[in-house]
């Protein structure tokens, strides 16, 4: 479970950051996220929909420790993403869509790699390992260098190396974002997966159709403040327009005028 | 511990698989020594073997050669005499420096001004561009010159030592590890730190800007391992490729001077006497104790500025001023009269530069030595504590 809360996260601008932002921006900081709250449960796939820029991957990257909340608080499991950051680590599976792999090293070095940072027994590994090798014939190019692998091999590797450690809780950031169709049904499969299995998945996207294929619960995030937050179901039971994305545009320019 | 030694070993495996990185950590260090001092000791050879067998073309104005400056000219190397040039210089002034290497005009009546005790002069025409001609007729001149002043003294019955008071007797004392430590010595530093900084260099950028433009950066800090565990693991594999450039820059310019020594016999014999006393356990243990706190600086620096730049290219367009920074101070050496002492012991990468120079010509002074490896130790642990921060850092750490 992931449980959000007040969550608000600011940045220090530079003095280039500050002349950019025009004569009228007189502070020293700026908000990336202000006051999220929402909680992602078990089971269950969280959709977090919001255009570029609207504090999505900042909210995805505060639930993975590497950034710390300016205030609120972030629970993982029931373990603050602060104060147990290395716990919450060993619990997660984060996979984005920018992610790169090393591409000097074969798809068993990678793997062995981040299976040792999360502490995992050789035997447990091999184990895995063949599991997700014959589940994603990756037997032909386990030992290829990555940089050699296309790019729907690079991303079996990726998704193998998010799920390798069998994380409860799973966090994409626009995880389809520069993929082919076929590339990106592969994502699609591996959430519906985690869900029947029983993990939380928080998965951010700017992809109307996205949303409409996997989410169970949705939050829409506008200039990091969210606009709406419950699940899908009761949001399509209450939209005032016909489609998903006439509906994001009109929560959008609704919260810009209020 | 566990995932420092993870992270060093995947580390060290992916830039040892970077063609880039092991050049300018391991073959550049290993192939330049052994480069520059083969080609410059070819050079020395084939330019002496040039100076001996070069023909001095000599114009003479007047049609016999004063016959003490002809004894002396038989003892000066191969020359070509051609007589009874023009008193005009306009007529073959144009061939100095072409056909003729230098033009000398005795008077006419030299020897009657000679024979009666009076002064005569003689005009050189020559050009001071020519190293090697000018050279050798100063050279005959001053040979030439001491002739006529025998002459004189033995007509006016005088001993030669009545016009010399006092004859100075040099006594030097320094050892000849002393006189070549003093060029190789600032020779050294200054090679070894270049590939010191350049083994670091590589390394620093990739597992820094490199691995943040890759986006591989995100994955690494999403995983259980710790930002000081991150840090750790690849300031270890950053300042070994910096320690390792450095020590193989030190053999390779060991090994070669040895070689070139012995292949071609240039070198004089105590050339290699001092050399191998320089190549001393103690003496390679006080450069490590310099190089170690050294690299630990230059890997903490690269390091800074490799994680503060989003992109490979921008970390390096950040770095190579930096390069040019620390590489002026190691010229130092170079300067006569730059010595290691209490103060200037506690600038940095200078008085690695002095010291290494007074190690290598066996001149060291333990009280600035101490001073500048304890005030290196302190400059790498600043260093190290600023880069760890620079890692900790939310804005550096993560691609933007």
């Amino acid at each position: 479970m992931i449980e959000i809360d007040q969550l608000s996260k600011s940045f220090e601008l530079s003095r280039q950051q500050r002349k950019e932002m025009g004569a009228d921006f007189s502070g020293k900081t700026v908000y990336a996220v202000r006051d999220v709250s929402f909680t992602a449960q078990p089971g269950r796939i969280f959709s977090l929909l919001g255009a570029n820029g609207a504090g999505k991957t900042t909210t995805l990257r505060v639930v993975a420790t590497m950034l710390k909340p300016s205030s609120g608080s972030v629970r993982v499991c029931g373990l603050d993403s602060v104060s147990d950051a290395p716990a919450v680590r060993r619990k997660l599976g984060f996979l984005t869509g920018s992610t790169g792999l090393y591409t000097r090293l074969t798809p068993v070095e990678l793997l062995r790699y981040f299976a040792d940072l999360h502490g995992m027994p050789r035997e447990l590994f091999e184990a895995r390992k063949k599991h997700y090798f014959d589940l994603f014939d990756m037997h032909p190019f386990a030992n290829r260098q990555i940089g050699k692998l296309s790019t729907g091999m690079k991303q079996k590797v990726s998704i193998v190396r998010t799920v390798l450690h069998d994380p409860e809780v799973l966090v994409f950031d626009e995880p389809t974002s520069s993929l082919d169709v076929i590339t990106a049904r592969n994502i699609i499969e591996l959430i519906r997966d985690c869900r029947s299995q029983g993990k939380t998945v928080l998965f951010s996207t700017h992809i109307m159709s996205e949303v409409d294929m996997l989410c169970d619960d949705l939050a829409i995030i506008h200039r990091g403040s969210l606009v709406y937050s419950g699940t899908y179901e009761s949001f399509k039971n209450n939209m005032q327009t016909s489609n998903l994305s006439d509906e994001f545009v009109r929560l959008a320019t609704h919260a810009e005028k209020a | 511990m566990n995932n420092i030694r993870t992270i060093f070993r995947k580390e060290l495996k992916d830039v040892l698989r970077d063609r880039r990185t092991v050049y300018a950590m391991v073959l550049a260090p290993v192939l330049i020594y052994p480069l520059i001092i083969t080609v410059m000791t070819q050079v020395m050879r084939m330019q002496s073997e040039k100076a001996q067998e070069k023909v001095l073309n000599l114009g003479i104005v007047g049609q016999t050669l004063p016959p003490e400056f002809a004894g002396v000219l038989e003892g000066f190397g191969k020359n070509e005499l051609v007589l009874n040039l023009s008193p005009d210089s306009a007529q073959w002034i144009d061939l100095i420096g072409d056909s003729l290497d230098a033009v000398l005009a005795f008077p006419p009546n030299m020897a009657g001004q000679l024979s009666q005790m009076g002064q005569s002069a003689i005009t050189v025409y020559y050009r001071a561009t020519e190293e090697d001609a000018s050279g050798r007729v100063e050279g005959l001149l001053a040979a030439a010159q001491q002739v006529w002043v025998n002459q004189r003294l033995q007509a006016l019955q005088l001993d030669p030592a009545s016009i010399e008071p006092v004859v100075i007797h040099r006594v030097d004392l320094s050892s000849s590890r002393e006189k070549i430590g003093q060029t190789l010595g600032a020779m050294v530093p200054y090679f070894f730190m270049i590939f010191c900084f350049l083994g670091c260099m590589y390394p620093a950028i990739d597992l820094g800007a490199g691995e943040k433009e890759r986006g591989t950066m995100e994955t690494l800090l999403s995983s259980p391992a710790s930002r000081l565990d991150i840090f750790l693991g690849k300031f270890g594999v950053v300042a070994l490729g910096g320690l390792t450039s450095a020590m193989l820059a030190l053999v390779s310019l060991a090994a070669s001077i040895k070689f070139n020594t012995q292949s071609f016999g240039e070198l004089p014999a105590e050339f290699s006497e001092s050399m191998s006393s320089m190549v001393q356990p103690g003496t390679l243990l006080m450069l490590f104790l310099l190089l170690l706190p050294l690299t630990v600086f230059f890997a903490s620096a690269l390091m800074t500025l490799s994680i503060s730049a989003q992109s490979f290219k921008e970390a390096q367009s950040l770095i190579s001023p930096v390069m040019i920074l620390v590489m002026l101070p190691t010229l130092v050496a170079f300067i006569p009269g730059m010595e290691l002492t209490m103060a200037s012991a506690w600038i940095p990468i200078f008085n690695v530069s002095l010291a290494a120079r007074d190690i290598l010509a066996g001149t060291l002074a333990v009280g600035p030595f101490v001073v500048a490896v304890v005030s290196l130790f302190l400059l790498a642990f600043l260093g190290m504590m600023v880069s760890l921060r620079y890692y900790q850092s939310e804005r550096n750490v993560l691609p933007s």
